[in-house]
Order: structure tokens, then sequence, then C-alpha cells
């Protein structure tokens, strides 16, 4: 068991510096002061004292870049070590498949998640600053969903990257994800409103795509509503570790009949 | 010593740039095809920008509504009333109500399984909402400011930005600044004078601007025949009874009369019609008691 960890915290570790070498932490973090600075200090009608759109922004850019960040760093897991042929040095090790998927899952996940916890970090110091409310409850919640979001999509992208090219993977996951973070609370009344096999098309993503929505809290965060109840957020993370789970046992035995 | 010489002539080329860009105007003075005057955003967007700013005035009423689209709801972020004023099951209290949705069911719409993902959805994602009032009505300002920059010609995003500064954050001198900015723009708009009339008359208690605002949504107010002049018919009955009562009130009967006739014989069945006739019998009968 101890052997098993230090091989995944060994793979882990290398997805998470090829993160930071490649900087794409520091521009999306420019990017977004440069976005935000200016809209800070704006005084509508010469009126000073608003502060939502400065959050709901903020968050809008939190949501793009860590989306961006979690499907880039899942889809170049494995291709570039085809590629490279780096692979095979790592598979002539005693590492098992199921551990590579494994470890590399890992270490883009603890990269993803080590840069959404510095935009949170970013965002709770700017609201504090405007609102003077620092690390509210509901904060602490959008995070902690958010957290179960890369935990599903980082699984997601990782598979596809295993199934398909990883173009193909890359936009089908963003397509999956933006089109569920948009459409996903509508599904079942999208398909009770179609006729045919429409309806059954829209049943079927109701109930098999990811649910991503469910991790989304911006409103209640910017609009400063109460919390979501605890057993709904476990439930929510729950299901984000199940799904997970199936697409990284689905990884691993794509990986395991992958011929190389 | 190239990079030096590279360096050199980058700035060079930045300067030249620049001074042909201040020259060109000059060079072809009234031969350029933008508009005098027109912004980097008329511009860039062209009629675009209108779609752009309705979908801000919309944020702006997510933003009033707590960050939900609420289109059941009958309180709308503007100060025009709608013609049919239904009264919203909501009291005006602030707090946070519903509209009934049946919040604990998670069946689907046929209303036989049970759904365990609709069911998280309604508890993860907020199903109510509530007005924003008093100060939280700042919240909406960069929204409706948006909205009027990026169109000047959006005249909604106009009377909605007045009215929250008007009514919601008592400012009616900025909301005043913000309509006559508008009908500077908008000089056919009768809908913008009108606004300006109702906020001079009752927020700034300012009679004369109010009449002289009413006068001009008058001579701008021109409803076309049939069901598509409609709206600006109701605005006209509004406008004559504004008028009438202002003439009455500084006692010119003759001129209140005046208006009432054309209300009668422009929108007879209008509620302004009704109510500058009832206010004008009044005066008669008391005229008539009188000793």
């Amino acid at each position: 068991m101890k052997q098993w960890l230090l091989q995944v915290a060994a793979l882990s570790k290398l997805s998470v510096l090829e993160l930071y070498r490649r900087k794409d932490l520091v521009v999306v973090f420019l990017l977004a002061i440069v976005i935000l600075l200016p809209a800070a200090f704006l005084a509508p009608f010469g009126v000073s004292g608003a502060s939502r759109y400065i959050s709901e922004l903020a968050m809008l850019l939190i949501w793009l870049f860590s989306i961006i960040i979690g499907l880039g760093v899942s889809a170049r897991l494995f291709p570039p070590e085809f590629e490279s042929r780096t692979i095979y040095p790592l598979l002539a090790k005693p590492v098992a498949r199921g551990t590579v998927v494994f470890g590399k899952y890992l270490g883009a996940l603890t990269a993803s998640v080590s840069a959404l916890l510095v935009f949170y970090l970013a965002y709770a110091l700017l609201i504090g600053m405007r609102q003077g409310e620092w690390f509210t409850p509901i904060l602490f919640q959008a995070a902690l969903l958010h957290i179960g979001f890369l935990i599903i999509i980082t699984a997601l992208t990782l598979l596809g990257s295993l199934v398909m090219t990883p173009s193909a993977a890359l936009t089908l996951s963003a397509l999956t994800v933006v089109g569920m973070l948009v459409f996903g609370q509508r599904l079942p009344a999208l398909a009770a409103a179609q006729t045919g096999a429409g309806r059954w098309v829209l049943y079927a993503i109701h109930w098999f795509a990811p649910h991503v929505e469910f991790f989304d809290l911006r409103q209640r965060l910017v609009h400063a509503w109460p919390c979501v109840e605890w057993r709904v957020c476990l439930a929510v993370l729950v299901y984000a570790l199940g799904y997970a789970g199936l697409c990284l046992v689905l990884a691993g035995r794509a990986f395991r009949r992958k011929r190389l | 010593m190239s990079q030096y010489f590279q360096h050199a002539l980058v700035a060079v080329g930045a300067i030249v740039t620049f001074a042909y860009g201040q020259l060109l105007p000059h060079l072809f003075a009234g031969r350029m095809p933008q508009v005098p005057g027109e912004n980097v955003m008329a511009m860039l967007l062209g009629d675009a920008r209108q779609e752009i700013s309705f979908a801000l005035l919309e944020k702006a009423d997510d933003y009033f509504h707590g960050g939900m689209r609420h289109a059941e709801c009958d309180h709308e972020l503007s100060g025009t009333p709608s013609r049919e004023p239904e009264n919203c099951s909501c009291a005006e209290d602030g707090h946070a109500h519903d509209h009934h949705h049946d919040h604990d069911s998670a069946s689907t719409p046929s209303g036989h399984s049970f759904d365990p993902w609709r069911w998280i959805n309604r508890r993860v994602h907020v199903q109510e909402h509530r007005h924003a009032e008093g100060e939280d009505a700042r919240e909406l300002l960069p929204w409706l400011w948006a909205a009027c920059r990026t169109s000047p010609r959006n005249i909604q995003a106009y009377e909605s930005s007045a009215y929250v500064l008007s009514r919601m954050l008592k400012r009616p001198q900025d909301a005043m600044t913000l309509l006559e900015e508008g009908v500077r723009l908008n000089p056919t708009s009768a809908e913008l004078e009108f606004s300006l009339g109702e906020l001079a008359l009752h927020s700034l208690k300012d009679p004369a601007r109010a009449e002289r605002a009413f006068a001009a949504a008058r001579a701008k107010c021109k409803p076309e025949p049939g069901e598509v002049g409609e709206d600006a018919r109701f605005l006209q009955g509004r406008i004559l009874f504004y008028l009438g009562y202002l003439a009455h009130q500084r006692g010119d009967h003759n001129q209140a009369a005046d208006y009432l006739a054309e209300a009668v014989r422009e929108v007879p069945k209008h509620v302004g019609t009704r109510d500058l006739r009832n206010l004008l019998n009044r005066q008669h009968e008391d005229e008539g008691k009188k000793p």
C-alpha cells in the first residue's frame, strides 16, 4: 500500500510541476487582473458602492479559467507521452497501468485545485476589501463544490484523451461542460417539450451526462443567498466522486487495452 | 547595435502612425465613413449595440430579483406602468418569496417518477426571488449604466435607470440629468419627455418644469392608427391627464377643459381621461356650491 501511495505521489507531482512550469496560471491571473482592475473603479452615474457586478465578473472568470486549466491539464496527461514515447520507460517500471492512470489523474486534479484555490483566495481578498466580508460560509461552500466540479471534468477529459484524439477529447469535453452548465437545469423541461426521438435523446442526456451545474453556486455567492443544505452539498460531492470514479475505471480499462 | 536600431525604428513607426491618425480626419474632412461624434462602441458594434443593451437591461432586471430571471413577476424594473396591471401575488416587502413552485417535488413533468438530478438542482439553485430595495438598488446601476452607454437609443434603459436613481436611491437630480441626456440623444422620444415630466412633478416638485416636459411629450407623441399605435395612445392619455391637471392646478380652467376635450377626442376610454373629467367636474361642483 505504501509502495502504491509513493508511486501515485510521484506521478501526481509530475503533473503539478508541468502546470507551473508552463506558466498557465500566471497568464490567466494577469488576464483576470487586467479585466477586473478597471471594472473595480467604476462609479456608474456618479454613484459608488456597487460590488455584486465585480463579484459576478470575478466568479465568471474563475469558472472560465478553471475550465480552461482543468480541461487543458487533463487532456495533456497521456497524448504527449504517447507522441514522445516517454510512456515506455514509465511502463517499464513496476507500476500497474491502473496506478499510472490514477496517479496522473490525481496530479491533474491537484494542479487544477491548487490553481482554483489561488483564484478563490484572490477573490476572497477582492470581495473582502470591497464589501468587508471575509471568507463567508457560502464562499467556502462554493469553493468546495467547485473542487467537486474539477473532480468530474478532469476525470471525464482524461477518459476522453484515452479513447479519442487530444483535440477531439478537449472539444467534446468543453462542449459537454459548457452545455451542461447552461442547459443542465432545464433538460427535463426541454425534453418534455419535445416529441419523438428528440425527447428520448434529451432524457438520455439528462440521466447520463455529467450534471456539472450542480456545482455552480455563483448565484448564491454573488447575491448573498443562504448556503445550500450540507446534506445536499454532501450528495453533490458523492455524485462527483461516483461519476469521476466511473470515468477513471473506464479510463483504466481503455489504457490497459490500448496498443502502444 | 542592431537592437537599438530596431527599437528606434519601432518608436519612429509609432510616432508616424499616431501623427497619421491625427492627420487623417483633417485631410478628409467630411469624407470619413464614421458619423461625427460616434464613439468607439458605435463604430465597433453598429446595430448590435441595441441587442447588447437590452441584454444588459435584462441583467439589471435579474439583479432586481436577487439574481433570478423571473418572467412571471409583475414587479418590473421600470418607471413605466404596464397597460394592464395585474397584482402580483407576492407582497412588496423585500423578503424572499416564491410563486408557488413545487420546491419539494422532484417529479418529472408528467409527475410520476422520482428524479434525483432535479431534486438536487432545486436545492442547489435558488428557486424563489426577492426584490432589491433601498441601498441594495445600487447593485443594479452598473448594468443600467452599461445598457445606456452601449446604446443611447435604448429608451427603456434610460427610463429604468432614472426610476432606480430617483425612486429607489432618492437621487432625483441625477435622474433628471440622465433623462435630459436621454432626451438630447433621442430627440423624437415622447416617453423620455414624459418620464422627465413625471420626475419633475413627483420627485422635484417643479410643476413648471414638469409642464414644459409634458408639453414637449405631447408634441412628440403621434400615435399611429390601429393596434400599432396602442402604446402611444396610452401614453397620450397620460400626457393629456397631466397637462390638464397642471393647468387646473395653476387655475387655467379653460386650458384644462381644452386638454379634456382633446383627451375625449383622442383617447375617450383612457383612465386618465376619466380621471381628468372627474377632476374638472368636481371643480365645477365646488364652484356651484360657493355662495
